[in-house]
C-alpha cells in the first residue's frame, strides 16, 4: 500500500532519515519504534506531507489527503473551539458533506469516549482529553490510512486500553495503521509488523514474528565461574553472554549448548540453577539500538 | 468552496474569540476617535480618502502579518493535512485579512461621514472603494510575506527589503497628500545622503509606487487619466503576484511549526 523508496531527509547538518525503505502492506498495524531522534516523527510528517523529502520516493498514490488520518506527536488545537464545534469545521475542512458531517463526529466522538463533553470547550482540557480529541479527529470519516504519532502519550492505563481497542477495531473495519511509539507494551499488543528506527535508519522491519524471534534463551546459573573458564567459553562461536555468576545462551543452537556444558564439565564447574526465557521486545529493542543487531540498510 | 469557508470560519473565530481579536477592533476604533471624531471642524472628503484609506491599507498589511503568524502553529497541523493544497491555506488567511478590514473600514467610514464638512456624492463612492479594496488586498499580501508562517530561507529578509523600497517611494511620491518631493530630497539629505546619486533609485521606486499614488489620485476624484483609472487594478495584479510568491514559498516549506 505504501512504498517508502531510499528516503532521505535532512535538518541543516542533521540527517534524520537515511536512504530509508520501508513497504507498509494495506490492512496492517504496522509499529514505529526507536529513541528519540531516531526519525520516527520525520518519516510520518513526510508522510502526511508537513515536511519534504530531499531524495527517494513515496509512493501513497492510490490516496489522497481525505484518505488520511494524521494525529500529530503533540496536539495541539485552538481552545476557544467546543469539541464538537471543532471536529464539524474540520470535518467540513476535510471535504465530508453536510449530510454526512454529523454522524461522523457522533461517531468519532462515540468511539473516543468524548461524547458526554462534547459541548466543552477545549480551553484547560486535561492531556488525556486533548490525546483522545486528537484521536477523534484522525478517525473521522473512517480513514484508509491512519498515521498515529505517540497515540498513547500522556493517556491513563484505562484510556490506553481504550486506545488500543479503537485501534484494533478501525483496523478490523479496514482502516491500515502506522504508529510511533515509545511503549513497546502497546506494540506487542496491536501491532502486526514493526520497524526498529535508530539514527535515520532501519535497524530490523517486518512481521512481528520476524522482528522479535519466537526463540527463548538458556540461562544457566553456576556456584563460580573462573575467568580462565570464561574465556574458554567466550572463545566458542556464538551468541553467549556473561552476567557475574551467569550464562546466556540461545536455546535452539544446541551445538553450542552442549560445547558450554563440556567446558562446564570439564572444570568441574556445578550448575546450581537453569531457566529458560523467552525474548522479550524490550530486549531486542535494546540489542538492536545498541548495536546488537546489524542494520538492515547497510 | 465549503472547504476553503470551513478554514475561513476556523481562522476568524480564533481570531476574534481571543483577546488578539479584540485589539485589532480597538485599534480600528482608536483610529476613528483620534484621527476622525475628534478633528475640530469637521473633516472633507480628501482628508477621508487619504486617512481612512492609507490606516486601512497599513492595518491589512499589519492584520496579514499578525493572522499569518497566528496560524504559525502546531494546531494549523490538523488543518494542513486535510487540505488538498497549501495554497488553500494562505488563501483563507487572505479571506480573513481581506473581510475585517473591509468590514472595519465601512463601519469607520459610516461613522467618519457624520463629520463630513459636504456629503461625498454616491457617485464618487465608484471611484473611492476600488482604490480602498486595492489597497486592503495589496497591504493583505505584503503581511503575509512579513510573516514567519511563508518564510522560506531568505525570503523574508527580501520581503523586508522590498517593504523599505516601499516606503522609500512612498516618501517620494508624496502619497500622504503631505510631503513633497523637496521635502523628500531633505530628508535624505539629513541622512548624508545625496538625492542626486540615488536619483535612479529613487526612480524605481517612485515607479514601484505609483499604482498607490495613482489610486489616490482617482480616490481624490482629481483630473485622471486612463492608466491612473487603472491603477487599482493594476494594484490588485501586483498584489496577486505577491500571494502567488508566498504560495510558492510556503509550499516548499517544511512545516515544523511551534508549539502553541
Amino acid at each position: 500500500m505504501i512504498n517508502i523508496v531510499d528516503i532521505s531527509k535532512r535538518f541543516g547538518h542533521i540527517a534524520a532519515l537515511n536512504k530509508l525503505n520501508l513497504q507498509i502492506p494495506a490492512g496492517s498495524i504496522y509499529g514505529l519504534i526507536g529513541p528519540n531522534g531516531a526519525g520516527k516523527s520525520t518519516l510520518l510528517r513526510l508522510l502526511v506531507g508537513l515536511v519534504a523529502q530531499d531524495a527517494g520516493s513515496i509512493d501513497i498514490s492510490c490516496l489522497i489527503p481525505d484518505e488520511i488520518g494524521y494525529l500529530p506527536e503533540r496536539p495541539r488545537f485552538p481552545t476557544r473551539f467546543t469539541i464538537s464545534e471543532y471536529l464539524r469545521l474540520l470535518g467540513t475542512v476535510s471535504g465530508i458533506s453536510d449530510i454526512d458531517l454529523g454522524r461522523q463526529v457522533r461517531e468519532s466522538l462515540d468511539m473516543t469516549g468524548l461524547a458526554s463533553i462534547a459541548h466543552r470547550r477545549m480551553q484547560g482540557g486535561s492531556k488525556g482529553m486533548l490525546q483522545r480529541l486528537a484521536l477523534a479527529q484522525a478517525i473521522m470519516d473512517r480513514p484508509e490510512l491512519l498515521i498515529l504519532d505517540e497515540p498513547f502519550a500522556g493517556l491513563d492505563p484505562g484510556a490506553q486500553a481504550a486506545m488500543r481497542d479503537v485501534l484494533l477495531q478501525l483496523n478490523r473495519n479496514g482502516s491500515t495503521i502506522l504508529l510511533s511509539t515509545h511503549r513497546l507494551a502497546d506494540v506487542t499488543q496491536v501491532c502486526t509488523h514493526l520497524a526498529i528506527l535508530s539514527r535515520g535508519h532501519i535497524i530490523r522491519k517486518g512481521l512481528m514474528e520476524e522482528v522479535i524471534p519466537g526463540s527463548t534463551r538458556v540461562i544457566l546459573t553456576l556456584d563460580n565461574l573462573a575467568t580462565d573458564v570464561q574465556d574458554q567459553i567466550s572463545a566458542i562461536p556464538g551468541d553467549i553472554r556473561f552476567d557475574g555468576n551467569s550464562i546466556d545462551l540461545p536455546d535452539g543452537d544446541l551445538t553450542l549448548k552442549n560445547a558450554v556444558i563440556q567446558v562446564l564439565i570439564s572444570a568441574g564447574i556445578d550448575v546450581t540453577r537453569l531457566e529458560r526465557k523467552r525474548v522479550s521486545l524490550e530486549e531486542t529493542y535494546i540489542a538492536a539500538i545498541s548495536g546488537g543487531l546489524v542494520e538492515e540498510e547497510e | 468552496m465549503s472547504r476553503l469557508r470551513a478554514t475561513v470560519s476556523l481562522i476568524i473565530t480564533d481570531l476574534f474569540r481571543s483577546l488578539t481579536g479584540g485589539i485589532v477592533v480597538a485599534g480600528a476604533i482608536a483610529f476613528l476617535l483620534v484621527a476622525i471624531l475628534s478633528v475640530t471642524g469637521g473633516v472633507d472628503r480628501n482628508y477621508v480618502v487619504h486617512l481612512v484609506g492609507g490606516f486601512f491599507g497599513l492595518y491589512a498589511m499589519l492584520l496579514g502579518w499578525l493572522v499569518s503568524d497566528r496560524t504559525n502553529r502546531s494546531s494549523s497541523y490538523q488543518i494542513l493535512v486535510r487540505m488538498p493544497n497549501r495554497s488553500m491555506f494562505l488563501a483563507a488567511i487572505l479571506i480573513v485579512v481581506i473581510v475585517t478590514c473591509v468590514v472595519l473600514e465601512l463601519v469607520v467610514t459610516v461613522l467618519s461621514l457624520t463629520r463630513l464638512n459636504e456629503p461625498i456624492p454616491l457617485g464618487a463612492w465608484f471611484e473611492i472603494a476600488p482604490a480602498w479594496f486595492s489597497l486592503v488586498v495589496f497591504g493583505a499580501t505584503v503581511g503575509i510575506h512579513l510573516s514567519e508562517l511563508v518564510r522560506y530561507g531568505w525570503s523574508r529578509i527580501a520581503a523586508y527589503a522590498a517593504l523599505g523600497f516601499l516606503l522609500v517611494g512612498v516618501n517620494l511620491n508624496g502619497v500622504d497628500g503631505g510631503r513633497s518631493l523637496g521635502a523628500s530630497t531633505r530628508w535624505l539629505s539629513r541622512l548624508s545622503i545625496n538625492p542626486d546619486r540615488i536619483g535612479w533609485i529613487a526612480g524605481i521606486a517612485k515607479a514601484l509606487v505609483w499604482p498607490i499614488s495613482a489610486s489616490f489620485r482617482v480616490a481624490r476624484s482629481e483630473a485622471y487619466s486612463l492608466w491612473e483609472g487603472l491603477a487599482p487594478a493594476l494594484l490588485i495584479f501586483a498584489a496577486s503576484l505577491i500571494f502567488l510568491l508566498a504560495v510558492m514559498t510556503f509550499d516548499k516549506k517544511d512545516l515544523v511549526l511551534p508549539e502553541d
